[in-house]
């Protein structure tokens, strides 16, 4: 039965609650099961009262902000040097005002429940306001404005970061809370840019915040082009989207602040990846921004490093602007040995080695264009010269499958070479027409070149940026007994749109009735950190 | 009465209400000057506002302008110029309250002044007037903001950001001043009021005199506080809509390609660059005073030129702008030539005498260092061949080639030489061993002892080579070199060397023929004439003739 979105919020909860109560009485439920029903039960029950008097309070609040000169009165225009800065009040990750609202909606997302509860069908699930973070808004027109006691102070939302790096990354995997952290870091830097922090530990606060962010973004990237994930929401377009501005609005901290006293120790590290990031910039225009940046920078080893990289990855066949029309550069290096050489050394962090990852595609689209232009001796002559092995040095993988789909899908012929010992790749099986790029490819794929160095940080090492011998003092090493969420992928979707159908799942009968898997008492322990304080 | 009180204002006002009845731009723009020290008339108009519309009386003064400035009131057409009764209320308060002592708050009435300024740029009717007004405060305005730009003290609290919130974009000082000349630039670029798409008798007619003037001094802020990719907007513009640039005077059109050619340099587009700085340097005055100007054209002229192959002659270095520019690009143009990889990794060093110039000063170090040793691999490859080629035989139809392992050999030599200093060298011994200080290895795999953790290893990159055939294969696809790689037998083999008569001539080509043939025949930004202009004679080298409209030979009249 579809009860589709004609159902009011009112009729929705009416018979989520209905179902449950059906549940609870009907004998199929454990004594666990049941009593998280009947918690979760109570916890619905009151929520309209609190929403409508949150709602009646918020005018009020309002208004006194306005009167206390912490807010701007829309009524009253004002000339824009005049314009007041809100300054966050907000102590909670969350604010109450969308906490309540939120529940009320049926908005509150898989990992803002008590984690024990993700088991059981969405409307069973016990949400805790400890755990909910604040969620990102676009400030549109039609949005309500954001009053001071919504957005939330540098600290708290430092606080809220380490919340999402240090405790639900330690405790999920990475690709289960990838779009829920993408979403709310989206969040943590929205409330910075709003409140446009000028002082010092305000902005030391928000570069070390910004600086976390990308290296979430580009760690997010790497493993989600693993070739087993599929998590179908996952957008890696969006991934690079929110990277690429986080590092846009640090490349403005950075540059703002050149002559405050705070100045990040690792402005060096993300000056390389936008260095590297620039092979997939429409305008290379990184050299003539680098020779603008203070000498202690540019003599940092691993801006020259990212040089290399930049200087033998950049493509001589794209068409890149920024006047149109835009045509390709006379020349360019196209030295994709040199590229996955360097990357193989131990020269580049994992990060740089994951970020060069990014932008890795259009260089094997590069090689195989150049592969075909070079090698190629005419004639009905076939190579047998490059075997798939041979290939994936070439091409930067290790992995021969992924070697033999990306040359299928650019239409070469994959043969048994004659002694039948090996298979190769033969040039001049694309026939006489210049090498086209076929649709489809996807974004990134990971290579050969990161796993080593990543393999024994945890993500939240990865993050604060800790080296391989920092993270072993903090023991942040990757231990195989890790990961408490197997049990969970399949139910547990990443980002958990409101979903009004709770009968489907209720209505498959007994026998596929989530069970709450047994875990020891130090496995609770562990989620009481989680909770904000 | 209140007249009475001001008889120096109400003559002032007479006068200018008279200027524009007379629609007389230049004298209109010469009585609204706004740089102290005014004279004895102005200092006595100013007393006279001081007494009688102080600050905070602007209504007042507006109310008084609108009665005595009786031509911008309705015309026979029905049409009013109220905004410029607007912007002469806003000059007399700027002129009242200046104080040149206060940058920042003579920027912020002035970017007031010039945007009302702007705005009465747009009648239809009666905005010409005031264009050499609009201009001249321009100049000032820029000068300003660059000013203030380079006093990062006096603005570090006016960091504005956009309301677009998290999307990390922001606008700064300058590129708000750049934004607001931009306005009036695009009045100018927009003006329909003259007639003959804004060409009159080989010249640029009615507002589109302005375009190049205020485009000019709007790059010039870009350009002088580093936000040249802003610069896009105004060059596609132009593109899209300008009259050809060459009916501008030529101090315009020098300023103008000069910029062009800066943008195109620092975006990566060498040949376009070299297209439009080459006519900047044809076009500027050979006078003394402009020596500086043509020196600095020069430099990325140079640059540009060496980066595509071409090198300059003794003739050009000993040009009076060219002094001291064979120091620095001969040698490296040497390397290029010989194939010395070695000594043109010493010379693009970020670490070698010549990098602050060309690095930090003139921001052309790394696209030298990237694109140039595309130069030197080939010369290497090429003298490989001299060296230890095997001549073809057109007989038994075998292809001259080379074999790999002596370039791999010369370019492992010639790299390991570099990591060491010359003085430590012998001329022509076996290159010694990386030093221990080439070694490198990234901080994040570093033990508490300042040596590799377990497992990982300190590196020194030196050519294999899978990445001599990678250099290979990057020049064969991109046309420097014409054969292709055995990649079983490890040798170069040479296409068309029975054509071409030697084996040297078809397996390389000159760099620069190559990349000339290649090369699309415009400069984006760059408004060439149209074929039929009367402008002929003015065409430099590299100019383009759009003959998009002309036909085939033989093929008739239309229709």
């Amino acid at each position: 039965m579809d009860h589709g979105s004609e159902m009011t919020l009112v009729e929705q909860r009416s018979f989520i609650a209905q179902s449950l109560e059906q549940r609870l009485h009907s004998g199929a439920a454990s004594d666990e099961e049941k009593s998280f029903i009947d918690k979760a039960l109570k916890q619905r029950r009151g929520i309209e009262q609190r929403w409508e008097k949150l709602k009646q309070n918020r005018e009020k609040q309002r208004r006194y902000y306005i009167a206390t000169g912490k807010m701007q009165d829309p009524e009253k225009p004002r000339r824009l040097e005049d314009a007041i800065t809100l300054v966050g009040e907000c102590q909670d990750m969350c604010p109450e005002y969308e906490r309540v609202q939120r529940i009320y909606q049926n908005d509150v997302w898989a990992h803002e429940n008590e984690p024990m509860s993700l088991t059981f069908t969405r409307p069973a699930r016990i949400f805790d306001e400890y755990r909910m973070v604040k969620k990102f808004r676009r400030s549109a027109a039609g949005n309500e404005e954001q009053l001071p006691s919504d957005l939330r102070p540098p600290t708290v939302l430092k606080q809220t970061l380490d919340y999402l790096f240090a405790g639900l990354l330690h405790d999920f995997k990475l690709r289960d809370v990838q779009t829920f952290i993408w979403d709310r870091t989206r969040a943590i830097r929205n409330d910075f840019s709003i409140q446009q922090v000028t002082r010092d530990e305000d902005v030391k606060i928000a570069i070390e915040c910004f600086e976390q962010i990308v290296r979430f973004h580009i760690l997010s990237m790497h493993e989600m082009s693993a070739p087993d994930i599929d998590v179908p929401d996952y957008s890696w377009a969006q991934d690079y989207e929110q990277m690429d501005k986080t590092l846009l609005s640090l490349d403005a901290y950075y540059s703002d602040n050149r002559d405050k006293k705070y100045q990040s120790p690792h402005e060096a590290e993300f000056r390389a990846y936008q260095v590297i990031l620039c092979l997939k910039s429409p305008v290379p225009n990184i050299e003539d921004v680098i020779s603008r940046w203070p000498p202690h920078i540019v003599n940092d080893k691993r801006i020259r490093k990212a040089v290399e990289i930049y200087n033998a990855g950049l493509k001589g066949t794209k068409k890149i602007g920024p006047l149109q029309p835009s045509r390709t550069p006379s020349f360019a290096r196209d030295d994709w040995a040199d590229f996955w050489s360097g990357l193989n050394s131990d020269s580049y962090s994992f990060l740089m080695v994951a970020t060069a990852e990014i932008c890795a595609m259009p260089i094997r689209d590069m090689v195989l264009k150049s592969f075909v232009k070079g090698f190629k001796q005419g004639g009905k002559k076939r190579l047998e010269d490059w075997t798939l092995e041979e290939m994936g040095k070439i091409l930067g993988f290790e992995d021969l499958r992924q070697t033999r789909a990306l040359c299928l899908k650019y239409g070469f012929k994959i043969c048994k070479t004659a002694d039948g010992t090996s298979e190769f790749v033969d040039p001049s099986s694309i026939g006489t027409r210049p090498l086209e790029t076929p649709d489809g490819l996807p974004s990134q794929m990971q290579g050969r070149q990161a796993g080593r160095r990543r393999e024994l940080r945890k993500a939240s090492a990865i993050i604060q940026g800790l080296s391989v011998l920092e993270a072993q003092r903090s023991n942040l090493i990757i231990h195989s007994e890790h990961v408490l969420t197997e049990n969970i992928d399949e139910e547990v979707l990443p980002e958990d749109k409101p979903l009004f159908v709770a009968s489907d799942e209720e209505s498959d009968g007994a026998e596929s009735e989530p069970i709450v898997q047994r875990r020891s008492s130090a496995e609770k322990n562990k989620y009481d950190r989680f909770i904000a304080g | 009465m209140q007249s009475s009180q001001t008889p120096v204002l109400d003559k002032f006002l007479g006068e200018v209400d008279r200027i524009v009845r007379d629609k007389n731009g230049v004298e209109l723009q010469a009585f609204l000057v706004i740089e102290p020290p005014f004279n004895s008339l102005y200092e006595a108009m100013i007393a006279e506002m001081r007494k009688i519309y102080p600050k905070g009386k602007e209504g007042a003064l507006e109310q008084r302008c609108s009665r005595m400035l009786k031509e911008a009131g309705e015309d026979a057409e029905g049409a009013t110029w109220t905004i410029f009764v607007k912007f002469m209320a806003n000059y007399l308060s700027f002129i009242r309250d200046v104080d040149p002592s206060n940058l920042l708050e003579t920027y912020n009435i002035l970017s007031e002044l010039q945007q009302k300024a702007n705005s009465a740029l747009t009648s239809p009717s009666k905005g010409l007037i005031i264009l050499p007004t609009v201009i001249a405060y321009a100049r000032v305005f820029a000068r300003l903001a660059i000013g203030l730009d380079k006093n990062p003290e006096l603005i570090a609290h006016l960091v504005v950001q956009s309301n677009s919130e998290e999307d990390g974009r922001r606008e700064t000082l300058p590129e708000r001043a750049a934004n607001i000349l931009r306005t009036a630039f695009v009045t100018c670029l927009n003006d329909r009021g003259s007639g003959s798409g804004g060409v009159k008798d080989g010249k640029p007619d009615g507002k589109k005199v302005g375009i190049y003037k205020i485009a000019n001094l709007c790059l010039k802020i870009l350009f002088q506080c580093d936000k040249k990719m802003n610069a896009e907007q105004i060059f596609t513009n132009i593109y899209n809509q300008s009259p050809p640039l060459s009916i501008y005077p030529a101090s315009e059109r020098v300023t103008y390609l000069y910029y062009l050619g800066r943008f195109h340099f620092s975006t990566g587009h060498f040949f376009p660059a070299q297209m439009a700085l080459q006519a900047a340097y044809d076009q500027c005055l050979a006078s003394p005073a402009c020596v500086g100007q043509r020196r600095l054209i020069l430099i990325y002229l140079v640059a540009a030129n060496m980066i595509l192959g071409r090198f300059p002659t003794q003739s050009l270095y000993d040009r009076p702008e060219a002094a001291g520019l064979q120091a620095i690009f001969q040698p490296i143009v040497h390397t290029l030539i010989k194939g010395d990889l070695e000594t043109f990794r010493r010379l693009v060093d970020w670490d070698s005498p010549n990098a602050p110039w060309l690095m930090r000063r003139y921001k052309m170090l790394l696209q030298i260092a990237r694109l140039c040793e595309v130069i030197v691999w080939r010369s290497l490859f090429r003298r490989a061949f001299v060296l230890t080629g095997v001549q073809g035989d057109n007989e038994t139809r075998k292809a001259p080639t080379l074999d790999l392992n002596y370039v791999l050999a010369l370019f492992v030599f010639l790299e390991k030489r570099a990591l060491h200093p010359p003085e430590r060298l012998d001329k022509f011994g076996p290159a010694p061993d990386p030093p221990p200080e080439a070694y490198y290895i990234d901080p994040e795999f570093v033990g508490a002892d300042g040596k590799p953790l377990e497992g990982y290893h300190a590196n020194v990159s030196l050519p294999s080579m899978l990445n001599i055939e990678s250099k290979c294969s990057s020049l064969i696809s991109q046309g420097f070199m014409n054969g292709f790689i055995s990649h079983k037998l490890k040798r170069f083999a040479i296409k068309g060397a029975k054509e071409k008569g030697s084996a040297l001539a078809a397996g390389w080509p000159k760099f620069w023929d190559v990349i000339n043939a290649e090369a699309p025949p415009d400069c984006p930004g760059w408004k060439q004439d149209v074929a039929s202009s009367s402008a002929g004679g003015a065409f430099g080298p590299g100019m383009v003739v759009n003959l998009s409209n002309a036909r085939p030979v033989g093929s008739g009249p239309l229709g």
